[in-house]
């Protein structure tokens, strides 16, 4: 079992769109309530199916990407039996080569948040996990990763460096520069600490990342937050996970 | 009282005390030609002396502050004006919209266009652009950070700036920060700024009306023209 976390667009989602809604779930963790969990079977012989989340909120946008529980939702998605995370986001493009709506798969992160927790035994759950004992390692799933890129079926790059800020303001021209300085590809604010706390569970991860617009100070005015974001990531998100 | 602009300083000062829901601040209000300004001093969180400019009516916050020059070409006691900003600040409220899904405010450029005009325009030579300001954390910063920062573009690095100015931004006040160089290389400088002299010239020079002002769209659309239903906790 795979679950689904949707990011930028997930909240104008008609779920029934894309598979059989079945019910739908918040749990209660150590860290509080979860996101609602629906679950989701696709139409016809499979077998498989998922949970989706939509980080969010349902109908707007209702909590911006600091403010979500990540350590409630992962240990939710770990709760309801899935083996790993798939999810999407809305990604500033800093790398020259990437355009808006330009799809990437990311397999390095650099965290320049500043307030969030990035462990669960941080976060007084009574359950301490071993501390992990490689001191380096990247903080994607390969496997996942490389399922994603594979039945998307689309032109996807392949590999990137997300750079996680904390917001929820826009960054400035000039961290863009430093960011992409430091080697950054895209800018978000949403996959750290997610990405730990899954693996800190066992939990596979990879992400979908979604050009939404330029990052700041680097030119181009277009821009894409509308609901074809969402639909467009949920098909590719459920084709993966249904493999 | 109604003020044209608000001076941000990055030490506490004696005044007079106002409670915030965010906590207490104190304020030396003054009339500085035919203007009214109110020096606001640090507070514990950053968001009480934004509110506390806000609700005097404010159209202009200047955060001034002691600056540290990272590169060759600033001298001690040298004004400075950075352009933009790199935040290296931890631990501390960015919004005042927690747990919900606002402030997501643009910060290009980071500092009020007109703001920042003013102080140019009435400081002339006296004040030496800079491109990047760090916004560090309250404590002090060590060498290797400043080496940091100004690998990563920084020319000064100052406390005090942030969250400030993009509070600033998420109420609508025009935010603007002022430096003077008081560390470069061990030399520390021994006088404190004479911020009143330095601001009145330019406090005389603020335009009434700004580009951030109505700039906060997401947060009219969602709660309304009163800023005061913004701050209530989500």
């Amino acid at each position: 079992m795979i679950s689904v976390f949707g990011g930028t667009a997930a909240y104008h989602l008609d779920l029934s769109k894309f598979a059989i809604v079945g019910e739908t779930v918040e749990l209660d963790t150590p860290f509080g309530k979860s996101v609602p969990f629906t679950y989701l079977k696709p139409p016809g012989e499979k077998k498989e199916s998922v949970w989706f989340a939509s980080r969010h909120g349902r109908g707007s946008l209702s909590r911006s990407a600091c403010f979500v529980n990540q350590h409630a939702n992962v240990w939710a998605a770990r709760e309801l039996g899935c083996a790993a995370i798939l999810s999407w986001n809305g990604v500033g493009a800093i790398h020259p080569d990437l355009q808006v709506n330009d799809l990437v798969v990311p397999d390095d992160l650099l965290d320049f948040t500043h307030s969030r927790k990035t462990e669960f035994r941080m976060r007084n759950s009574g359950r301490m996990m071993d501390m992990p004992r490689e001191l380096v390692r990247l903080p994607f799933s390969e496997e996942y990763r490389q399922v994603l890129i594979e039945s998307a079926q689309i032109s996807i790059r392949q590999s990137a460096i997300y750079v996680c800020t904390e917001g929820p303001r826009l960054e400035t021209p000039a961290e863009i520069r430093a960011y992409r300085q430091l080697g950054a590809d895209v800018v978000g604010m949403t996959l750290s600490p997610e990405v730990w706390l899954a693996a800190e569970l066992g939990l596979g991860y990879a992400s979908l990342c979604y050009v939404t617009n330029t990052a700041a100070g680097l030119g181009g005015t277009e821009r894409n937050f509308g609901p074809q974001v969402g639909e467009k990531c949920l098909e590719i998100m459920l084709q993966t996970a249904l493999l | 009282m109604n003020i044209l602009a608000a001076i941000f300083t990055d030490a506490i000062i004696p005044g007079e005390e106002s409670s915030t829901p965010f906590g207490d601040v104190t304020i030396q209000s003054e009339q500085w030609g035919v203007s009214k300004v109110a020096i606001i001093g640090a507070a514990s969180d950053p968001r009480a002396r934004v509110v506390t400019a806000k609700e005097l009516g404010a159209a202009h916050v200047i955060g001034v502050g002691r600056a540290i020059a990272l590169g060759e070409k600033l001298a001690i006691g040298d004004l400075v004006l950075p352009a933009d900003a790199l935040d290296f600040t931890r631990d501390i409220s960015t919004t005042f919209f927690e747990n919900r899904g606002l402030g997501y405010v643009q910060q290009s450029p980071p500092f009020c266009i007109e703001t920042t005009t003013a102080l140019q325009t009435a400081l002339g030579a006296q004040v030496q652009p800079v491109e990047v300001v760090a916004a560090g954390p309250k404590r002090p910063f060590t060498p290797a950070e400043l080496r940091a920062w100004n690998t990563l573009g920084a020319e000064i690095a100052m406390r005090g700036l942030a969250p400030e100015w993009y509070l600033c931004h998420e109420l609508e006040i025009g935010y603007a920060a002022l430096g003077m160089v008081a560390w470069r290389k061990d030399e520390q400088a021994s006088e404190v700024p004479d911020w009143h002299s330095l601001l009145a010239p330019v406090v005389a020079a603020l335009p009434a009306e700004h580009s951030w002002q109505g700039s906060n769209f997401a947060a009219r659309n969602a709660l309304g023209d009163d800023w005061h239903e913004w701050i209530i906790p989500g």
